[in-house]
């Protein structure tokens, strides 16, 4: 398969799903609603903490207006979640991932295909593959060969000018991102922006770190830079973080302590949700380059004065 | 072995030989294959994260699941870095701030599910991938086994040295190689860390942090001690600043204090809640050493 997508096809499958053309900028956009409710009467922020971390995932996503506003009957669904590590505190939990599937079908949806390039044996693991088997969701694993990829102009980046996001996302009606958020030693944070890496190609990805290892100042803000650009043209309807348990020194790929706050997030504005997950260990706004860029984008609203939080404890 | 390119085979044989046969660990045995990555390939297993190792000098890595008759998982990891100073940097970077020390290796550490030893060349991390089951014994038990296969042995790198031991909070020593091992630690020193061959970071009971950075020569010290002074005195949220005799001082947008003081090819800082005088004791005391320091190899 040719990874070049001819533009009678790409305009037919942007317009299928929401991949609008605007001055040549192109965005996969499966967002059901504005980015804020504009009716003040759900919360831009659900946060609920307890011991049961699929019930924390239910109520949170109920607290945002429940998974119908998500997830439309006979929809096609696909998830990533993250599974870079099996060290403790690194990959999505599995009992957050039950919960998502499980709304999911709750909503009528007629497929949950977990998407991921990485390789079968963090999915199993970690865990994570043996809730997809339980719970009757599709892991489908996709090969790194960049024919499974699709070129998509970033017309707004200004580190990434092209991004290559996986073909099979473009045959889903939702997306639901579910990271976790962690440590990272470059940016020093990980949450649902950096986690869209995941459906880009690890070509690609590789292409936000400059050459020959640089660890530079210059170095980390190009990375960051290209993340917010990513997120310019995918906007998954959900996310979905885990941060029930989650490192906190050494990420994103651990051993490293770990802090247990229990809690599971759910929100539609990424810069948001980072923000609220970056301020659990005490990171702000000034101290993540990528949130600062997003911001500039026009992602999110990354002052948490200016977000409706509705947090909760079961 | 997975992930082996033909030539890195040889390189991988090699590590594999530092694998503990089941044998040697009571009820546990190997689960799956070995993976082995080399290079720039450590992209492919630490998705992400690969920078800080290619920063302290990677060469290569050997990871290998072991598995108990219980159901308990062990992930076992050993990294050949370009030198001891490199292993020893890499350990210091991974080690936790509230761990156990352990006699292992030229220095181990035991922490909540993991630990991290280096012994030459070698750093050696061993993870529980299932926290709540405790592990601490087997963990011990793989890792005194490795030990045992690696024969070379290293010494701390000169520069630790310069960290004066007495009120000194031991598992808060950092030794860097490059920026990014320094911007995780102080985000604030992150661009006058570029360009540095080595660095130290120690965090000491008086509430004070002493970071000390090595430039290839004078003139780079001298050019990022102009730069901290414009950062300090220039920048937005940064006041109190001023210069007594060879001090820089000034507060950061934390509230944080800040010292600064040129020696040579170095620059050290002391950071944090802590008066002037301390400060500078510590400064005086730091920069007595750096004069007899050996180089780092």
């Amino acid at each position: 398969m040719s990874p070049q997508i001819e533009r009678r096809e790409f305009l037919k499958r942007g317009l299928k799903f929401g991949l609008l053309a605007a001055g040549g900028s192109a965005f996969l956009s499966f967002s059901r609603g504005a980015l804020f409710d504009q009716s003040k009467s759900l919360p831009d922020i659900a946060a609920v903490s307890g011991d049961d971390y699929e019930k924390n995932a239910f109520r949170a996503v109920e607290l945002l207006g429940g998974i119908e506003r998500f997830v439309p009957k006979n929809s096609r669904v696909a998830i990533l979640a993250n599974v870079q590590s099996s060290h403790p505190g690194t990959f999505t939990s599995p009992a957050v991932l039950r919960a998502a599937i499980r709304l999911c079908r709750q909503a009528g949806a007629k497929e949950v295909d977990l998407l991921s390039w990485q390789v079968l044996k963090n999915w199993e693991s970690t865990g994570l593959a043996r809730v997809a088997a339980e719970e009757g969701a599709t892991l489908k694993l996709i090969e790194r060969d960049e024919a499974n990829f699709r070129p998509v102009p970033v017309a707004a980046g200004k580190s990434l000018s092209e991004a290559r996001i996986l073909n099979i996302l473009f045959d889903h009606d939702v997306f639901i991102n579910m990271p976790i958020t962690k440590d990272h030693a470059g940016n020093r944070f990980t949450g649902t922006m950096k986690n869209l890496m995941g459906i880009n190609s690890p070509a690609s990805n590789r292409n936000f770190h400059q050459p020959n290892w640089q660890t530079d100042r210059t170095a980390i803000a190009f990375l960051d830079q290209a993340i917010a650009d990513l997120n310019t043209v995918v906007k998954p309807s959900l996310n979905l973080v885990d941060a029930t348990e989650f490192i906190i020194t050494n990420g994103p790929f651990g051993p490293g302590e770990l802090l247990k706050p229990k809690k599971v997030v759910a929100g539609v504005d990424r810069v948001a949700v980072d923000a609220y997950c970056a301020s659990l260990w005490g990171l702000g706004v000034g101290d993540i380059i990528m949130l600062q860029r997003a911001a500039e984008h026009g992602l999110g609203q990354p002052d948490l004065k200016k977000v409706q939080i509705k947090e909760m404890s079961l | 072995m997975a992930h082996v390119a033909p030539q890195a085979l040889a390189q991988g044989r090699a590590l594999l030989d530092l694998l503990p046969e089941p044998s040697e660990l009571g009820a546990w045995s190997k689960d799956g294959e070995p993976q082995f990555f080399e290079g720039e390939d450590l992209y492919i297993y630490i998705d992400g994260g690969a920078e800080i190792y290619q920063e302290y000098g990677f060469l290569r890595v050997i990871v290998q699941d072991y598995k108990s008759e219980a159901g308990v998982r062990l992930s076992l990891e050993v990294f050949e870095m370009r030198s001891p100073a490199s292993a020893y940097g890499m350990f210091t970077f991974k080690r936790s701030p509230r761990g156990l020390a352990l006699d292992l290796g030229d220095e181990g550490q035991l922490a909540d599910y993991y630990l991290n030893f280096c012994k030459g060349r070698f750093l050696v991390t061993i993870t529980a991938l299932d926290p709540e089951e405790s592990a601490n014994s087997e963990i011990l038990a793989v890792g005194r086994a490795v030990n045992l296969r690696l024969n070379e042995a290293g010494t701390r790198p000169g520069l630790v040295s310069i960290l004066t031991e007495e009120d000194l909070l031991e598992p808060s020593v950092k030794f860097f190689r490059g920026p990014l091992g320094v911007s995780n630690s102080e985000p604030l020193l992150a661009g006058l860390a570029a360009g540095i061959e080595n660095g130290v970071k120690g965090d000491y009971v008086s509430g004070g942090t002493v970071f000390v950075l090595e430039y290839p020569d004078a003139e780079s010290s001298e050019e990022k001690m102009a730069q901290a002074k414009d950062i300090f005195s220039d920048l937005r949220g940064f006041d109190r600043f001023g210069v007594s005799g060879r001090v820089l001082s000034s507060r950061d947008p934390k509230g944080r204090s800040i010292f600064a003081r040129l020696e040579g090819n170095f620059l050290a800082f002391v950071i944090g809640d802590i008066d002037r005088d301390e400060a500078c004791a510590l400064l005086d005391r730091v920069t007595v050493r750096l004069k007899t320091l050996p180089k780092v190899p």
